[in-house]
């Protein structure tokens, strides 16, 4: 935005019709005509000094509340417009732009005295993932007439991230906690008890260990959060492998397949199961530890990369695949992926087995098609609306086919 | 424009704002200033009017529209809807006003129609022949408050309806323009100080209730101080007002008239005594008989008992009875010696205010200096605006009564110079004209032909009655001729038609009954209820011969059957006769001249010139048109150029490639938000440019712009740079948006676009 003073386009207009008022009051002798030329003249002139000579004093604070919110929750900004030093601001035009200047939202900012303080909100359009600023602010002051107009910036700018939608899952075969309340906070009171394993090693804190397990003596000792490290008794674990690969997807599949990816990262941090995210092209969103560094921090980090995570990326599918192999058998897989060929899936169905099964969350074009008949694999229909109904029917069969033993 | 300058892109939903109390007071703030405008400009119509009584009913004209603009907004009625009830409204508004006695119960019939008709006919008569400042008739003022309302109906749509702000000044402003041509020079800088006053307290309101239209508040509205803003737009256009009044009038050059000439246009010189209109004296003959009637007008001193004319009406159009003959210098149609035979007038004017000089017929010789006078009809002009405080001397020929011998000498053949005052229009009712036929059936003589014609006027069964409808045309005729009730303008000028139906050259003499004698003085006083109207028939071998079908009596306006008696014979004249005043012998007499106010289309300018005269109003018409044409195209330009000037900076300004491409989509949402089609609140750029393929948008502008979308995306999305490709490519599409749309527009759409400033 210009800094300068400068006429708006309805200044510009008025400009041309002055000069043709008065010569077409010279040429007609119509002093009417040249006074009104003269008057149109004098305002454009007078309203361009009056907006120069404003200063620029106003000052605004943005708060965004969350920073961080799902698709479809409410996230809402709230400006505070004071004016510190002047006796008395202008009235101004507040222009709040969000994701650089696709959306902007509009206030008029009534003249302040000194001290006085002028509120605005507005809601942050969710309805789509990812990471998105906010701001700068832009303040336009106009004269009273709307001929001349000066714009500046104020204050900063802001982050806000819209995380993939989350759906209520039932939790997945062989996860604890199956019975537990649905509230995040039972996570935390029902983490596994951690002691009395075998101690094993120290090492850095990283976010998400619990804070009882820091060594404090080695801590006093090297100045840095240290935290007890301890051989795991046999502990399930689970991978959620997200397909990323550009071709498997087209626009709202990938989206689904997101959505799909998070919800189950959700439950199974609730169901306090460790759990690893894995992409297509071998990369790590995030893990949550095992057993120790657990908690909503971590999960709000991965949840951070899936809201921005986007196709792209080599497509070495059976690179990725093969360690994967073992993590199956240590626990729980699902699979979320898009658009597979006859071989790619079953390089996926592979990973399954009757005892520790692959469960297959398919976004692509064959989605609820032909499932993989093979004991190892649940398949469940990922796309769009289909997919918290679909996981949890495929999950409550499981449960009825191999869960007679199990039933307590 | 403030409110459009942000980037382009959705609306955020503010939370918890009070928009709408707050937005319908400024609107209601600005539509009232928009009232005041109009009322304004239509006030600025005192300059062409003689007098204050016009504006009433103009301002109710002028509020109409607005009220009607505000309610149907209100209603969210169509645009349709509203034209409509806005047409009916003022309509039933004008009935009420003009023609009350035409309506039922406020009602308007059938008749109503025709009787605003009428009066619109004389209302443009008057437009094209009168010479400000006219009084304030019927017609006139039907046909300006019909001006005013629909200044005032495009004004409220243009401003509420399609928010043009500045164009909604147009309409008044034309108003303005128009009535300050055509007005006297009076007070024109105060009237435009304070037209310019309104119109910027409308801009300032409008732009505010604009602004809060597009805009939620703050919540701390109520904290600041409103009167900032009204300070800064008092300081801001006081001194602009001020500037306008101290600056204007010093420029160089504003004082030396006008580089083009359009009053002259037409034909007649600026400089001299030129033609001129003045409104026909007919047509406020009531006016003058029952507004203030005992305001005396002139005095006269002659030895005679005489009608003091002032003009004779020689063209009828079926409608209104005018003049169009040529002027001459009265010192070269009149001597300035005393005829023999003559009688001596002596005028004072005291009261009349027009150009018309009476003067008993047929003058003969006068001291006038510079003077003008139609020959054949004895009209005399003065080159001065009003005559009040002339005095001045005439030696009239007055005609001896008939003698047999002259009546029978009237079968003469009628000059060919004469043909003109036989004409009638082609609408001219052929039932009065088989009435006329058949009074005078069973004579040739022209003389007893017009003699039967008075005695049928005469015979009893007309009433005189001043409260009757006004008017001299056709329709007027019929309806005399029914209710056989009317005033002198009536009789007349029925007289004069029938007259003429019948091979009679005739005309309608105006002018004024000889008025009360005053003995200490000697001298005539003429007083306003002393108008009259009378027929005057051309006789072979006697000239133009006075009848008098109106009868006598002591109501303003009616005969006097005393004319031609010596000054001193009664000093109430009208009280002798009543019933058939006017004897044969008297009527013989008739030369002499009644003196009524006004005369129409007299033109005064050289014989050659004169006849082009009449087309001098479209020319100023035409003028002030072109005058605002002008100024919106100059407007219209440099709106363009502003325009293209940023589109030009947007394109070339950033070296951000990124940059360029989001400023060619912004570019292209733009055109699009001018073309009606603005960008929808929740959707990314794929989406929007997929949904105005479903909203209308021109199908040649979707493709472009959802390549242009896409590429918008990539650039805001991608962490590649956008290459100077797709730079380019951003922008041929962003121009190619605009070239589709502007294909795909009408040319009324176009004019919608451009008027959006």
């Amino acid at each position: 935005m210009p800094a300068g003073a400068a006429l708006t386009r309805r200044g510009w207009t008025l400009s041309g019709a002055a000069s043709g008022l008065l010569v077409a009051g010279r040429l007609l002798g119509a002093v009417e005509l040249t006074i009104l030329g003269v008057v149109t003249l004098s305002l454009l002139g007078l309203a361009w000094l009056w907006v120069r000579s404003r200063k620029r004093v106003v000052r605004v604070q943005r708060t965004v509340r969350p920073t961080r919110v799902h698709v479809g929750g409410d996230a809402r900004v709230d400006l505070e417009i004071d004016d510190p030093v002047s006796v008395d601001s202008p009235q101004l035009l507040l222009t709040d732009v969000f994701d650089g200047g696709r959306r902007a939202a509009r206030f008029l900012v009534p003249a302040l005295r000194r001290g006085q303080r002028a509120r605005a909100a507005y809601r942050v359009p969710t309805s789509q993932r990812g990471r998105y600023t906010l701001g700068p602010i832009t303040l336009t002051v106009t004269d009273p007439f709307g001929l001349a107009r000066r714009s500046w910036t104020a204050g900063a700018a802001d982050e806000i991230t819209i995380c993939p939608r989350v759906h209520e899952l039932r939790p997945p075969l062989g996860a604890p906690g199956r019975l537990r309340s649905a509230s995040p906070f039972a996570v935390r009171f029902h983490a596994p008890a951690v002691d009395g394993d075998e101690f094993l090693t120290l090492r850095e804190y990283e976010v998400g260990d619990d804070l009882r397990r820091i060594h404090w003596r080695s801590t006093a000792r090297t100045g840095e959060l240290v935290v007890r490290e301890d051989e795991a008794q046999w502990q399930p674990r689970a991978v959620v492998l997200l397909d990323v690969r550009p071709g498997a997807h087209d626009e709202a599949s990938f989206e689904a397949a997101v959505e799909a990816a998070a919800s189950v990262v959700a439950r199974l941090v609730r169901s306090v199961l460790p759990v690893e995210v894995i992409t297509t092209d071998g990369r790590t969103l995030g893990a949550t530890g095992t057993g120790r560094r657990h908690g909503i921090g971590v999960e709000a980090l991965i949840m951070d990369e899936l809201a921005v995570v986007q196709p792209g990326g080599p497509d070495n599918l059976a690179a990725v695949a093969r360690p994967l192999r073992a993590a199956t058998r240590r626990g729980l897989l699902v699979a979320v992926m898009g658009t597979l060929t006859k071989p790619q899936l079953d390089t996926i169905a592979a990973l399954g087995s009757p005892t520790a099964p692959l469960v297959l969350v398919t976004t692509g074009t064959e989605a609820g098609g032909p499932a993989h008949a093979s004991a190892g694999v649940v398949t469940v229909d990922g796309t769009a609306g289909a997919f918290a109904a679909a996981w949890d029917t495929a999950m409550l069969r499981r449960a009825r086919s191999s869960g007679r033993s199990v039933r307590r | 424009m403030g409110y459009r300058d942000a980037p382009a892109g959705a609306l955020l939903r503010p939370v918890g704002a009070t928009v709408t109390v707050t937005v319908s007071r400024s609107a209601l703030y600005a539509a009232c200033a928009l009232a005041a405008l109009t009322v304004a400009a239509a006030l600025g119509l005192g300059r062409v009017f003689a007098d204050g009584s016009f504006a009433l009913p103009i301002i109710g004209a002028a509020l109409l529209p607005h009220a009607v603009g505000a309610f149907a907004r209100g209603r969210r009625w169509h645009g349709g809807v509203l034209t409509v009830v806005t047409i009916v409204v003022v309509l039933v508004y004008t009935a009420l006003v003009i023609a009350p006695s035409s309506t039922t119960y406020g009602i308007p019939g059938s008749g109503t129609i025709e009787a605003l008709a009428h009066r619109l006919a004389d209302g443009w008569h008057v437009f094209r022949t009168g010479r400000a400042p006219v009084p304030v008739t019927d017609g006139v003022l039907l046909l300006c408050m019909v001006l005013t309302a629909s200044v005032a109906a495009i004004a409220d749509a243009l401003a509420f309806r399609s928010e043009a702000t500045l164009a909604a000044i147009v309409p008044s402003l034309l108003l303005f323009v128009f009535a300050s041509t055509l007005g006297t020079t009076e007070l024109r800088t105060v009237t435009t100080i304070g037209y310019s006053l309104v119109a910027l307290v409308f801009l300032m309101l409008q732009h505010q209730a604009l602004l809060e239209g597009h805009r939620s508040w703050c919540s701390g509205r109520r904290l600041g101080s409103q009167a900032t803003l009204v300070n800064a737009a008092a300081l801001v256009g006081g001194i602009a007002l001020l500037a306008g009044l101290v600056i204007a009038p010093a420029l160089p050059g504003v004082d030396d008239g006008p580089l083009i000439d359009y009053r002259s246009i037409g034909g007649s010189s600026s400089s001299g005594p030129s033609s001129f209109r003045t409104l026909s004296p007919l047509v406020d003959l009531r006016a003058r008989l029952t507004d203030q009637p005992d305001v005396e007008l002139f005095r006269v001193t002659a030895p005679t008992r005489l009608y003091w004319r002032i003009a004779a009406l020689d063209r009828f159009d079926g409608t209104v009875w005018g003049i169009q003959s040529q002027a001459q210098d009265v010192s070269t149609a009149l001597g300035r010696q005393r005829p023999p035979g003559t009688v001596r007038q002596r005028f004072t004017i005291t009261g009349l205010q027009d150009r018309f000089l009476p003067a008993a017929y047929e003058p003969r010789a006068t001291d006038l200096q510079d003077a003008r006078v139609v020959p054949e009809s004895g009209t005399l002009l003065s080159p001065a605006q009003s005559i009040t405080g002339l005095t001045y001397r005439i030696d009239s020929r007055v005609a001896a009564p008939p003698t047999p011998a002259l009546i029978a000498a009237t079968a003469a053949r009628i000059p060919e110079r004469l043909r003109s005052s036989l004409q009638l229009p082609d609408s001219f009712p052929a039932s009065v004209r088989a009435r006329a036929t058949r009074i005078v059936a069973g004579t040739d003589n022209p003389y007893e032909k017009a003699k039967l014609l008075q005695d049928f006027f005469l015979d009893g069964t007309f009433t005189y009655d001043l409260n009757g409808p006004s008017g001299s045309g056709s329709d007027a005729i019929t309806d005399f001729l029914r209710s056989r009730r009317g005033f002198c303008e009536q009789f007349a000028g029925a007289f004069a038609a029938m007259a003429r139906s019948v091979g009679l050259p005739t005309r309608v003499a105006v002018g004024f009954a000889p008025g009360t004698y005053d003995a200490t003085q000697g001298e005539f006083s003429v007083r306003a209820r002393d108008a009259h109207a009378w027929p005057e028939v051309w006789l072979a071998g006697m000239g133009w011969t006075r009848f008098e079908p109106t009868p006598a009596g002591a109501a303003p306006g009616q005969a006097d059957a005393t004319v031609g008696q010596p000054a001193n014979a009664n000093a109430s004249p009208v009280t002798t006769a009543t019933t058939a005043p006017t004897s044969a012998t008297t009527l013989a007499n008739p030369r002499t001249n009644p003196v009524p106010r006004g005369a129409s289309e007299v033109q005064a300018g050289s014989p050659a010139r004169a006849s082009g005269g009449s087309s001098n109003r479209h020319w100023v018409i035409l003028a002030v048109v072109a005058v605002l044409a002008i100024l919106a195209a100059i407007g219209w330009l440099v709106a363009r150029l502003a325009r293209k000037v940023r589109r030009r900076t947007r394109r070339r300004r950033t070296t951000i490639p990124a940059h360029s491409v989001a400023g060619a989509w912004q570019d292209a949402l733009e055109r699009l938000t001018d073309a009606g089609l603005p960008p929808s609140e929740t959707l990314t750029p794929h989406e929007q440019a997929l949904g105005y393929a479903s909203r209308g948008a021109p199908p040649d502008a979707t493709d472009p712009l959802e390549d242009l979308a896409d590429l918008y995306a990539l650039a805001g999305w991608s962490l590649r740079e956008p290459t100077e490709e797709d730079v380019e490519r951003a922008w041929s599409d962003a121009d190619s948006v605009r070239a589709a749309l502007a294909e795909g527009a009408s040319g009324r759409e176009r004019v919608r676009r451009a008027l959006r400033l």
